[in-house]
């Protein structure tokens, strides 16, 4: 019995040998021919010139002309509470559907932003620099800082953006167009950091300093050259190309990442690794390369598509999410991550919808400037004051454009490409909204 | 008295004429045990050889598979011109950027007290990330996408 059982053991023993070193032979050649393809993919992208290392990204940018500089001093002291943030998130969604800005929330805002000047007065220093570097060491992006810097930097610009309001309010006009100017140009210049979370938050800044931008700016007269400043920071290429950059960004942080791993440095985000996580890795070392190599050709292909008009991409981002859904099941072993590329598409392209909104509004301004009334089409700007007719994102037809008896109204259909007669939708809860999703620029009559 | 009745019984049996042992008992028992042996046998010769040959696999693929790793390991690290950076390394970074802030303001009193707002910051950093995630979510406009 003794001698069955040590032959049934010895027996399994072989047995587990075998499959140990079946197992090994296969992992051995699987490495070497994904490491071959990991190689010839990396020649590829370096013979066409592409960035292989987050540090090629590196701004150029001397101190004395770094908003990032005064930046960093804008998150040390910035105190906003919990109850705050709430008050201007609510008090933000409330201007976006026209409701009254009371004298209660008024004042609880002046208040912040009396708690909170020198943060404000720092931000009015970034609108004087040039460019924006936060990070000091291109070899390593800080994944620890992001998070908490982009929270920062969206509740200090919806706080900056609500104090131009109060100021224009106020009969400041000029000063509160110069602040929301500034806030435009300090939400383009975050595009210079070339991770996705940065250019998203930048996204969220433009869209509400466009909002208070209409709030201080509809059924107002402005000088023409006020108008035309303002107009010059209305363009949409550098955010098409922010996206692009980003995209690029995370494909080569993605191989970053994924390099480390495959030397061993497992612990890129703090996070402590045990003795069994370390043989997981190394056994799916060959799943990864190949997963790298599927990435980074996913990833070039989006960026392509994200140079393209929205209305272009439907076909490819439709493709794009099949690719999504049939993911090699072994790729998820690995716990590569990827970005929700189709809402950061999205995401711009509603952008680019309310910028070119904007730009019409603003036109049309400038248009009465010179005419005395608003014009009776949009195709009228072209080319004197827009070099071009702007066109819809979403469906890359003419904007529509109503005079009415109070002033005009001007608005992209939005997602779902459906006429909602200009009203519009805050939060987003899909790529595609069933109702109210237009993205609008009203402006009211003045004399 | 127990042994004299055993020598009477053996001198008694004595008389009688021995059988010849059969011819092939020896083999057979021989073969038996023979037999016997190997059943029970743990290790075979031909599991000795597969245990030699897993072996020598493990062992080669083993030394292969480090020796393939170093070499693309080297190449792509050539191509992409990584360095490993230490976190020791970026905490120093903080501090930087704190120097250099303090060097671009020329007002110092502010920035004497935003120095002491950063170093009392620095020393009771306890964000728990996921939480600040989902902060986060809940900033960028209220997007649900």
């Amino acid at each position: 019995m003794r001698t069955k059982f040590k032959k049934i053991l010895v027996r399994t023993g072989i047995v587990f040998l075998v499959i140990i070193a079946v197992g090994l032979v296969t992992r051995t050649i699987f490495n070497y021919t994904t490491g071959k393809k990991l190689e010839k993919t990396l020649e590829k992208m370096k013979a066409a010139g592409e960035k292989l290392a987050i540090k090629e990204f590196e701004p150029d940018c001397r101190d004395e002309d770094n908003a990032a500089l005064s930046w960093k001093g804008v998150e040390e002291i910035l105190q906003i509470e919990r109850e705050q943030r709430g008050l201007l998130s609510k008090t933000l969604k409330e201007i976006f559907y026209n409701e009254p800005f009371t004298n209660g929330t008024r004042r609880k805002i002046e208040i912040m932003a009396e708690k909170n000047q020198r943060a404000l007065l720092l931000i009015q220093d970034t609108g004087q620099k040039p460019c924006f570097k936060y990070n000091e060491d291109w070899n390593q992006i800080d994944f620890e800082i992001l998070v908490p810097r982009a929270i920062k930097a969206i509740q200090a610009f919806r706080l900056y953006g609500f104090d131009a309001v109060i100021k224009a309010e106020n009969g400041r006009l000029t000063e509160a167009l110069e602040q929301n100017r500034i806030g435009m140009q300090f939400s383009r210049k975050y595009l210079e950091e070339p991770l996705l979370i940065n250019t998203l938050v930048a996204f969220a800044q433009m869209r509400a300093q466009l909002l208070f931008l209409n709030k201080i700016a509809a059924g107002k007269e402005l000088a023409t050259e006020t108008l035309l400043n303002i107009l010059h920071e209305l363009d949409t290429k550098p955010w098409r190309r922010g996206l692009v950059r980003s995209f690029k960004g995370e494909k080569i942080l993605s191989l970053e990442t994924g390099t480390k791993f495959l030397r061993g440095e497992y612990n890129i985000t703090g996070v402590d690794v045990s003795f069994w996580d370390k043989i997981y890795y190394w056994i799916f070392r060959p799943v990864l390369k190949s997963e790298i190599v599927w990435s980074l050709n996913l990833y070039s292909e989006m960026e392509k598509a994200a140079e393209l008009p929205y209305y272009q991409t439907y076909k490819i981002r439709e493709k794009y999410n099949k690719r999504q859904e049939d993911i090699p099941w072994l790729f998820k072993l690995s716990g590569f991550l990827f970005p929700n590329i189709e809402a950061s598409m999205f995401k711009e392209a509603r952008l680019e919808a309310d910028l070119n909104a904007a730009r019409i509004g603003i036109g049309c301004k400038i248009y009465k400037n010179y005419k005395g009334r608003f014009p009776e089409k949009i195709s009228e700007l072209a080319p004197d004051i827009l070099p071009e007719e702007p066109l819809d994102p979403f469906t890359g037809k003419p904007y529509i454009y109503r005079l009415e008896d109070d002033g005009f109204i001007v608005y992209s259909v939005g997602s779902n490409q459906k006429d909602d007669n200009g009203r519009g939708t805050w939060e987003i809860t899909s790529i595609v909204m069933e109702k109210d999703d237009d993205v609008t620029w009203r402006e009211i009559l003045y004399h | 008295m127990k042994y004299q009745n055993n020598q009477k019984t053996e001198d008694f049996l004595n008389n009688f004429a021995r059988k010849p042992a059969p011819l092939e008992l020896k083999e057979k028992i021989l073969h038996e045990a023979r037999r016997e042996r190997v059943e029970n046998r743990v290790m075979t010769s031909m599991l000795w050889k597969v245990v030699l040959i897993c072996s020598a696999c493990i062992l080669m693929f083993l030394l292969l598979d480090t020796f393939i790793l170093h070499n693309q390991k080297r190449y792509i690290a050539s191509l992409v011109g990584t360095q490993p950076v230490t976190r020791i390394q970026k905490q120093d970074d903080s501090i930087l950027f704190l120097a250099r802030l303090l060097n671009m303001s020329p007002e110092a009193e502010n920035m004497a007290w935003l120095k002491g707002k950063l170093l009392r910051k620095h020393k009771s950093n306890r964000n728990n990330r996921y939480e600040e995630f989902l902060r986060l979510k809940e900033e960028l406009n209220e997007d649900k996408i």
